[in-house]
């Protein structure tokens, strides 16, 4: 063998060695780990309160990103009681739940609406998504659990650093699924409750963001009057609409 | 006579304000907005599809924004594959037995209402409702124009804003005024 192309396969050995592994197909232990541990504590909270601030992109027709901002109250005592409301642009849309009937409420017009509800928060998380359409507002915190990372179907996992966010020190990670990018920041220490999350879109060119903060109470102590809902002075009950799939399955209007 | 006329003149210009007083920018449609959720929904399928129309109606004659369709923010595919399980012209219009009595297909999907509490409430600006020209029955909007009346008849709430009678009802979690026939 003559000694040029010995010499190009020994530095086309060295290029490839030197290539780090595909960064995207990384599956970190430890990232894994960092989803399995949140989502279990996530459900062995019996009671918590988050203040959480967001803000989502949203795209005008002339495909320029414009950022909206939502400030977002959850009291959740599990296994049947929760209140969620969420303020924007001086409104606000409620849901109360007090394991008998769920209430929705938007302060910019006089009207409630009403419906039976079933024992428990994750049941009810099930019954209005698969009945009425409706997804409750940081509803990942919910869907959240030890298993999350298989079922979302990660293809990259990764650990970036630690970083202070406010007064908490949280493990920043990186995920990548189907058509999403995701960052999670985790509490360190004993209790790995989400500091922050961000998702980017990879479907669309734009790659709109949706950005959350979480401030965490875990001793709220509502009382059972912070589950039920008074309507206000001159509101009016009106129709709550089944989707038409659950309605042609038979299923009744409350 | 004459009274009529003012009337219907002021009514025009109200109409008219209220249209120039909507926004200038208009979210796209299908879905272009962020995802707000991790875990997709409704057992780990597919995350949300594009909002089906519930009722393809004519469009009103005014320019200006329209209040359909709602935006989805959802990851969808692009424009609305219009399910379509509306009145379509029936190639065969024949009352007799229907050759293919299977299936009738796929159910429309869920709307995807999912991200309603993220997404720009009201985007769907006001349109000119105190018009004289009145929506299609089915049209549903956002909001209705301050100057409607609220109407309680026979325990049914309504928004009687000028010959428009609107319905308010909570779709997919979100207050929305449904354009229904008069009730009286």
């Amino acid at each position: 063998m003559p000694p040029y192309p010995r010499v190009l396969v020994a530095l086309l050995g060295l290029l490839w060695a030197g290539t780090p592994l595909h960064a995207a197909d990384e599956l970190e232990p430890r990232a894994l780990g960092a989803l399995q541990q949140m989502g279990s504590y996530l459900r062995s909270l019996r009671e918590f309160a988050i203040q959480a601030d967001s803000v989502t992109d949203q795209l005008l027709e002339s495909g320029q990103a414009v950022e909206f901002r939502h400030h977002t109250e959850l009291l959740a005592q599990r296994p049947d009681r929760l209140r969620v409301s969420v303020e924007s642009q001086g409104a606000r849309r409620s849901l109360y739940y007090d394991g008998e009937a769920f209430t929705l409420y938007d302060s910019r017009g006089p009207y409630y609406a009403r419906a039976p509800a079933p024992a428990s928060i994750d049941a009810l998380v099930q019954r209005l998504s698969d009945s009425y359409g409706i997804e409750l507002p940081l509803a990942d915190l919910f869907r959240w659990d030890a298993d999350t990372a298989q079922k979302v179907g990660l293809t990259s996992a990764l650990y970036i650093a630690s970083e202070t966010l406010g007064d908490q020190r949280c493990a920043h990670y990186a995920f990548r699924q189907s058509d999403i990018d995701w960052q999670l920041w985790l509490r360190e220490g004993p209790r790995p409750l989400p500091c922050r999350l961000v998702i980017s879109r990879r479907d669309s060119p734009e790659q709109p963001r949706h950005s959350v903060d979480y401030r965490w109470q875990l001793k709220p102590a509502p009382g059972a009057a912070s589950f039920a809902f008074k309507p206000p002075a001159g509101a009016t009950q009106v129709p709550l609409r089944r989707l038409e799939r659950s309605a042609a399955q038979g299923e009744v209007q409350p | 006579m004459k009274r009529n006329h003012w009337l219907l003149c002021s009514v025009l210009t109200l109409g008219l304000l209220q249209v120039s007083a909507a926004q200038a920018w208009q979210l796209r449609g299908g879905g272009g907005g962020a995802r707000t959720f991790v875990v997709p929904h409704g057992g780990g399928g597919p995350a949300p599809r594009p909002m089906p129309q519930p009722h393809p109606m004519p469009q009103p004659p005014q320019p200006g924004p329209h209040p359909e369709p709602h935006p989805g923010p959802g990851p969808g595919p692009g424009p609305h594959p219009y399910p379509g399980p509306g009145p379509e012209p029936h190639p065969y219009p024949g009352p007799g037995p229907q050759p293919y009595p299977g299936p009738p297909g796929p159910p429309p999907p869920p709307p995807d209402h999912g991200d309603d509490w993220y997404h720009p409430w009201a985007a769907a600006a006001v349109v000119g409702a105190t018009t004289a020209a009145a929506f299609a029955i089915g049209t549903q909007v956002d909001s209705v124009p301050p100057d409607c009346v609220s109407v309680v008849a026979s325990g049914v709430a309504y928004q009687h804003c000028g010959n428009t009678w609107y319905q308010p009802q909570y779709i997919g979690g979100s207050l929305r005024y449904v354009v229904v026939a008069a009730p009286w």
